[in-house]
């Protein structure tokens, strides 16, 4: 830009006239300052954020409830999801979004598949891990942060790599970059979790006092318990046994003895629930409880693998009767509007479960019957009667889908785990069911906004 | 202002000047003689006729002007005359002398016929000095007038004091003097020497000298190299409109002006040669004195009809149209290119009144009138209703019993109730009033006004729009004529209440079923379920309070006669203060309901300070105009929304005490821009003239390093009609311009910070800490939207310039498309802002026509025509097909098309609708056949005009003037086939259109057979391309007749001015199209028709 404005000589003795002095010292002032504008005050620059304890706290309170805004308290829960296209739910109403789940038949248009939601929040945790690098905070509140953000990260990518497979692995917030990445393998997804979650541990603390005392931030248990889970998904048993082993041996958290207790707030078995605030309740059982006509029930085949005495199928099933038709329904949840429940996403239950199957694997023949008899206790049930390694795996199979149903992503994530999704869904579903139907499509307008971006097999 | 820098000897001047060369001045002066009561009585006989002079000085009071060289030429009379009027007396004394005369203001002034004057050789015509004092009719001089020789290279233009001088100029040359608002005159010199000459210049009448402003300056048509169109405060009074915008439309070619719907205060969408922009604004630039003018609506509660803002807050209705001087519309780069970055959709200059010199003078204007809506589509009567819902039950094979038809069954079927007519068929008045003070002196005037609008609402209940303001406007300038100081300022405060259902009674005429119970057998309000009752809805209201503030302040010292420096300061604010409630009245009593409202208020604010220095000479024959400057500019807006609920007592739902807060939102965005700007015009002897704009911003809506953008254009212009060989071969045509201008302008009409990456809170606490969230995603790189403009022009007069045509083509492209760009969603977002390589062309054709048909005796007609042919079309677009636009825009369209079914018509056997299977795979899908998307709608047709235009006239006689306005637009529609046939048939009311529908084998109708319950070939109709049509209208827009009081009425009253008129708007409307008024039929929901008003007022002036 033209900094000098050339007047001609009579007229120069004239600058002392105040308006040619402003004009004069506007064209040299270089005009860049004129258009900075001060910082927004209703919202503010990420930099700001990070600049802050406070406001980088909120920041990362913001990926938990965007975790539970985008993925969880929506239509599209891997509850809900999962339940349908494996063989935990059904929708009694028909529903198009849901109808494609229900009959193994996603249409790559589909809206509740369940990507942009994770990446969206992926999104809030690379923001957070960046901030985060170059804020000039307390070193243990960055590395707190810093270890909470890896810790939610990987918890996407755990959900997306299971639902999709091979999927981008963005770590940045570079749109740039991240708008024509293309899918990585697997194990490149595996050991970004892995990793992420490795990194957290030694900078989580032990107990809830970052979060007021409320079980509703990870921990470096919460930390343990999904990295447990996420050996047991890749076959490494040791591993799996030695950090499950240290979760339930940490004496932090303990088997409720009541389970009508499943969801209320900070109960002593839950490791990790994401937090409603005030007036705010869990959408996941308004799509199960049933007031007027059924909604989300349970199918035939789950109601028929209760064992009979299981105080799971008593306290976790109820029924209600629509037009002189008994229906069934999850009732892990008790209410439906606010109240004293939070959402669990990580419980002890599971760990026991994660070691149970790890020992079987590891041929522990007493160690898997003791910590799947643990369990059985809890249900009113018989110590089991496997007692070699095969049997042992069908029965912590069971045991699986019964303590876990409608929780999680459980069954249908340990279907295609075990490799017994074709066995399995091909019965229930019959000519529904395709093997390419084991990974979701990938949303039809990333695929034609990112020509990087293939598609799954099938769709 | 044009100075010389030189200064003459005014004493030397005044010396030389000579009786003959009055003469010649006041000859020029086209002044009628008056016939009046002079009466004459004279006897004489071979008389001197000097001494009859005297005479007749004595009896009239009439001075005769004259050389007495001339009289030396003079005949003895001889003449009787007996209380003779002075006219017959001048007339007999002059019979046969070799004088003519004209009578001046009470002087009789002689010169010699023109066939007694000697030709002097022009080869042998001595060159001479000369000096002259230009001065206007009231004597003030004229600074900055073009004095040049005629067919000779010589000019010049007056100093500050108006005088000029040539050095040496041919004895018998010809001066030609013009000044910008003037009537140019030629002057002889006639073989004086040393010739020192006074010449009076008129206020101009012709059009094409009228004064228009532009941006930073004013022109004329005459003179300008680009295309500005102006509409002045007279059009404007012509008009009863309560929104100023509102009375440009028809007038202007090329603008097209569409009001929302007919409540008062409705949003105007203004659109200059066609929509630009995909995803920015296309809303032209505002400048009102100079202030930059926010267009948006300051009000953040979302009163909707139909999806479209009711726009009480609408920032252009705070303006009273009484306060408007002129509106110019500019058009194409060269006029707009000086507003730079905002400049891509035209500008529109809103220039209010100024202080008239004078003695003070009052100014009082008073109207009032009434309004209906003009023109609806019929809903059915009760008979007609349960035909169609027995058709339908049979063709679903129900029976009617209280299951499938409650509303046969159970409902009293002899009632009936026209709701539509109910809701909108009420009428609405308005009471306008306006007093305005002026007067002053040269050094000091001023002018201060008031006007106050009170409007009723065609809707029942208690909604009204009420508007009071003043205006300040005061103009000093010091005793040395140097500093000058003028402020425009005005303060509006408009107040309105609106009922908050309004979107209920034409979007859902089809749930007002005529014999629907709307009050049970007690009284109280029906409600069945699912069924919202309307009357009930209706006792929610909005309440919009909304004031606005404007200052502008000009200061200017002339440094130099040819420089002088400016400063502009401007500050703007306009608040909105809101309450929006939804008492339990309104609610239906099953659902347990309380009371809820919601509280907002907001204001954007602007300061504005721009220093310019304008410098004016000659250079090389020719005048030579600068300007620079510079604007620094800043926005504020800041705004709060309360809801809250849980009122049980609905008289105090405007206070915010009794309720409990809910859902709490703010905003608040700062806008910076800053700018250089310059312009150079060169005017070669009015022949040619060349027209030069720079402009570089900045502005805060972009990211570091794209903050700034230059914009620039070149306009030329070539004034034939002032070459001596058209001149010569071409008398008829008094006036002729070739005009060509191309350049750039930007578009920043976008959010605020979209370049940052931020952070928001989330609506609530993640538990009970606090938690925010990205909010948006950032983009550094984005830039301005550019829409280069080229434009030509040829601008005609014929017979002295009673024909004046205009004809202008245009091709603008608008590139570097500012959009919400879509991103795969794994970035974390699925869009930013960002440039898109895709163009939108506008191209079109403008033609004016201004003919003054008859001026004879006090018969005065006059016509005005306008016509504009647009075309709009998306050039390209790389990457549609995997844009968010892949279902909306096909590349080489034009952006408005809908995209539908194809409807085939109805099949004669089976009563059912048949559309076009496009892309043969069997199936018919709700997408686009276009951009590789698989689906069977295609181009159903577009809502922008094919052309449009409007005819005008006024006609005058005596005190009687009538003017009138006829607009016509040729355009396609959304008709109400496409709003509610689908459920016709069910328990909904419909239209009288809806009637024609199939009913029996071999039945040949445009709709297709009704049905009790869903079914896909009512719903295909109404998704397929019969729901466009055609829209076209012919509509006598405006019409004003006024009588003005005859001057001895208004002596005997002590008025100086006095006047009656009778007004209307929108008064006969002839069109073919199947909904309600065709002007809405742009929007796809059916909107309150425009009003139809008339109104009688009084003006008069002290």
């Amino acid at each position: 830009m033209k900094k000098q404005f050339y007047i001609q000589s009579p007229i120069r003795s004239l600058m002392s006239f105040p308006i040619i002095a402003v004009l004069y010292l506007i064209l040299n002032t270089g005009c860049s300052k004129f258009v900075e504008v001060d910082n927004v005050t209703d919202q503010l620059l990420n930099t700001q954020v990070f600049s802050s304890q406070a406001t980088a706290n909120s920041a990362i309170n913001g990926i938990y409830r965007g975790l539970r805004d985008k993925v969880y308290n929506t239509g599209a829960t891997p509850v809900l999801l999962t339940g349908l296209t494996s063989d935990e739910l059904y929708n009694f109403t028909s529903d198009a979004s849901w109808d494609d789940y229900r009959s193994n038949n996603i249409q790559t248009n589909n809206n509740y598949i369940p990507w942009s939601s994770y990446y969206a929040v992926v999104y809030q945790c690379n923001a957070a891990i960046e901030g985060l690098s170059e804020s000039p905070i307390p070193q243990q509140y960055k590395a707190l942060y810093t270890a909470e953000a890896k810790f939610l990260r990987a918890f996407c990518y755990f959900h997306l790599v299971n639902y999709f497979g091979p999927v981008p692995l963005i770590l940045t917030t570079d749109v740039t970059k991240n708008a024509n990445a293309s899918r990585k393998p697997v194990g490149d997804v595996y050991s970004l979790i892995v990793n992420d979650l490795t990194e957290a541990i030694p900078d989580l603390p032990n107990d809830y006092n970052h979060a007021g005392g409320e079980r509703i931030r990870a921990n470096v248990w919460a930390a343990k318990a999904l990295l447990a889970r996420v050996y047991l998904y890749q076959n490494n048993w040791s591993k799996a046994a030695t950090v499950a082993g240290e979760v339930i041996n940490s004496s932090k958290y303990g088997l409720l003895s009541n389970i009508d207790s499943f969801a209320v707030r900070n109960n002593r078995e839950s490791i990790f629930q994401y937090a409603n605030t005030s007036g705010e309740g869990n959408s996941e059982p308004t799509r199960f409880i049933f007031t007027v006509g059924p909604g989300v029930l349970v199918t035939p085949t789950l109601l028929g693998a209760f064992e009979t005495d299981d105080i799971r199928k008593t306290k976790w099933i109820k029924s209600g009767v629509y037009q002189s038709q008994t229906y069934y329904y999850p009732f892990k949840f008790k209410i439906t509007g606010p109240g004293n429940e939070y959402y669990p996403l990580l419980r002890l239950a599971e760990q026991y479960l994660i070691r149970a199957e790890a020992k079987a694997q590891l041929d522990d023949i007493s160690g898997a019957q003791s910590d799947l008899d643990t369990l059985r206790t809890r249900a009113g049930l018989p110590n089991t009667t496997a007692n070699d390694k095969p049997s042992l795996l069908l029965a912590v199979e069971h045991e699986r889908q019964i303590e876990l149903f409608a929780e999680g992503a459980h069954r249908w994530f340990d279907l295609k785990r075990t490799e017994k999704i074709d066995a399995v869904l091909s019965v229930v579903k019959g000519s529904n069911w395709q093997s390419s139907d084991a990974l979701y499509p990938i949303p039809l307008s990333d695929v034609t906004k990112n020509p990087n971006l293939t598609q799954n097999d099938g769709y | 202002m044009v100075l010389t820098a030189y200064c003459p000897k005014l004493n030397q001047l005044l010396r030389t000047m000579k009786l003959t060369t009055i003469m010649i001045l006041v000859g020029l002066l086209q002044v009628n003689a008056n016939g009046n009561a002079q009466s004459v009585t004279l006897s004489v006989k071979n008389t001197p006729l000097v001494k009859v002079f005297q005479s007749i000085e004595k009896q009239t009071g009439y001075l005769f002007w004259y050389d007495h060289q001339l009289l030396e030429k003079a005949r003895p009379i001889t003449v009787t005359l007996k209380n003779s009027p002075l006219e017959t007396a001048l007339y007999e004394c002059f019979k046969g002398q070799p004088f003519t005369y004209e009578v001046v203001n009470k002087t009789v002034v002689l010169q010699l016929k023109k066939d007694h004057v000697s030709p002097i050789p022009i080869a042998t015509s001595p060159v001479i000095p000369i000096r002259g004092h230009v001065i206007n009719d009231n004597g003030a001089p004229l600074a900055g007038a073009t004095v040049s020789v005629k067919g000779r290279n010589q000019s010049t233009a007056t100093d500050q004091n108006g005088y000029f001088e040539f050095a040496d100029i041919s004895g018998t040359a010809i001066l030609q003097v013009s000044n910008i608002g003037y009537e140019a005159q030629e002057v002889q010199i006639s073989g004086r020497s040393n010739a020192s000459i006074t010449i009076i210049l008129k206020r101009s009448i012709n059009k094409l000298d009228e004064v228009k402003v532009i941006g930073y300056g004013t022109t004329t048509q005459r003179q300008s190299t680009g295309n500005i169109s102006k509409v002045s405060s007279d059009v404007i009074a012509q008009q009863p409109v309560t929104n100023p915008l509102q009375a440009l439309s028809g007038r202007v070619a090329g603008l097209q002006v569409i009001q929302a719907n007919g409540l008062p205060g409705a949003p105007i969408s203004v659109q200059i040669r066609g929509r630009n922009s995909i995803a920015a604004g296309n809303e032209p630039l505002y400048v009102i004195d100079g202030v930059p003018f926010t267009a948006a609506a300051v009000e953040r509660l979302g009163g909707t009809n139909g999806g479209a803002s009711m726009g009480v807050g609408s920032p252009m209705n705070t303006i009273a149209p009484s306060d408007i001087e002129s509106i110019e519309v500019l058009k194409d780069a060269d006029a707009t290119a000086i507003y730079g970055s905002r400049a891509a959709n035209g500008v529109i200059l809103v220039t209010t009144k100024k202080g008239k010199l004078g003695k003070t003078s009052l100014d009082l204007n008073i109207s009032r009138g009434g309004g209906t809506v003009t023109r609806v589509a019929n809903a059915l009567n009760t008979a007609e209703y349960i035909k169609v819902r027995k058709d339908a039950l049979q063709n679903s094979g129900l029976p009617i019993n209280v299951t499938n038809a409650a509303d046969l069954v159970s409902w009293d079927t002899t009632q009936y109730t026209d709701w539509q007519d109910w809701f909108i068929g009420n009428t609405a008045n308005i009471t306008e009033a306006a007093i305005n003070l002026t007067g002053g002196t040269q050094q000091l005037n001023y002018l201060l006004s008031g006007a106050y609008h009170d409007e009723t609402t065609i809707l029942p209940g208690d909604n009204k729009f009420g508007r009071a303001n003043v205006h300040l406007s005061l103009r000093q300038l010091s005793s040395d004529k140097k500093f000058s100081l003028q402020l425009n300022s005005f303060y509006t405060s408009s107040n309105s209440r609106l009922s908050g259902s309004i979107n209920g009674p034409l979007i859902n005429i089809d749930r007002n079923i005529p014999h629907y119970p709307i009050y049970t057998s007690q009284g109280a309000y029906n409600w069945i379920s699912n069924r919202p009752n309307q009357i009930a809805e209706l006792n929610s209201y909005r309440k919009t309070k909304l004031e606005n503030l404007n200052v502008s302040l000009a200061l200017q010292y002339k440094i130099l006669p040819a420089l002088i420096i400016k400063a502009n300061l401007g500050y703007n604010k306009i608040n909105s203060d809101q309450v929006g409630v939804s008492p339990i009245t309104s609610q239906d009593p099953a659902t347990n309901p309380t009371g809820n409202s919601a509280f907002a208020n907001q204001y954007v604010q602007t300061y504005l300070f721009e220093p310019l220095l304008t410098y004016t000479n000659m250079l090389a024959k020719g005048r030579i105009e600068l300007l620079a400057g510079s604007t620094i500019q800043q926005n504020k807006t800041r705004g709060q929304t309360v809801g809250l609920s849980g009122y049980t007592n609905d008289l105090l739902l405007e206070s915010m005490n009794y309720g409990i807060v809910g859902n709490r939102s703010s905003t608040s965005t700062d806008y910076r821009y800053m700018s250089l700007f310059g312009r150079l015009n060169y005017n070669w002897h009015n022949k040619y003239i060349l027209n030069l704009n720079f402009r570089r911003d900045g502005s805060s809506r972009f990211g570091p390093g794209k903050q700034f953008g230059n914009f620039g254009s070149i306009g030329a212009a070539w004034l034939f009609s002032n070459e001596s060989f058209i001149n010569n071969t071409l008398p008829i045509v008094s006036y002729g311009k070739l005009r060509v201008s191309y350049g750039t302008a930007g578009n920043d009409g976008i959010g605020d910070y979209r370049y940052l990456n931020l952070y928001a809170s989330t609506p609530v606490n993640y538990g009970s800490m606090q938690a925010i969230a990205p909010s948006q995603i950032a983009n550094p790189v984005f830039q301005w939207e550019v829409n280069k403009k080229l434009e030509a022009a040829i601008e005609l007069g014929f017979l002295q310039d009673r024909f004046l045509l205009n004809l202008s083509w245009y091709r603008n492209r608008c590139g570097n498309q500012l959009v919400g760009y879509a991103l795969p969603s794994i970035t974390g977002f699925t869009s930013y802002t960002a440039n898109l390589p895709a163009v939108v062309e506008n191209t079109g054709i403008e033609i004016d026509l201004t003919t003054t048909n008859i001026q004879s005796g006090g018969f005065k007609w006059g016509t005005y025509l306008n016509l504009s042919i647009p075309r709009n079309k998306l050039l390209s677009y790389p990457g549609i097909e995997g844009s968010s636009y892949a279902n909306t825009y096909v590349v080489g369209k034009s952006l408005s098309i809908v995209q539908r079914f194809n409807y085939e018509g109805v099949d004669p056997q089976t009563g059912l609708t048949a559309i076009t299977d496009v892309n043969r795979d069997g199936v018919f899908t709700q997408k686009s056949f276009y951009n590789g998307q698989g689906g069977d709608y295609v181009i159903a047709g577009q809502t922008a005009p094919d052309w449009f235009g409007g005819l005008g006239n006024t006609v005058t006689y005596k005190g009687f003037e009538l003017n009138f306005l006829f607009q016509y637009t040729k355009q396609q529609g959304y008709n109400v086939y496409g709003s509610s046939y689908s459920v016709f048939g069910r328990i909904f009311n419909g239209y009288q259109y809806y009637l024609d529908y199939w009913k029996e084998p071999g039945d040949k109708t445009v709709l297709p057979k009704v049905f009790a319950g869903s079914n896909t070939s009512q719903s295909q109709f109404t998704n397929s391309s019969a729901g466009i049509s055609d829209a076209s209208f012919l509509r006598l827009k405006n019409v004003s007749i006024s009588y003005s009081f005859p001057q001895k009425w208004l002596q005997a009253v002590k008025m100086t001015t006095g006047s009656i008129y009778l007004q209307g708007q929108n008064l006969l409307t002839a069109t073919n199209f199947k909904g309600h008024d065709p002007e809405t039929a742009g929007n796809s929901t059916l909107m309150i028709p425009p009003l139809k008003f008339i109104s009688l007022g009084i003006r008069c002036s002290f």
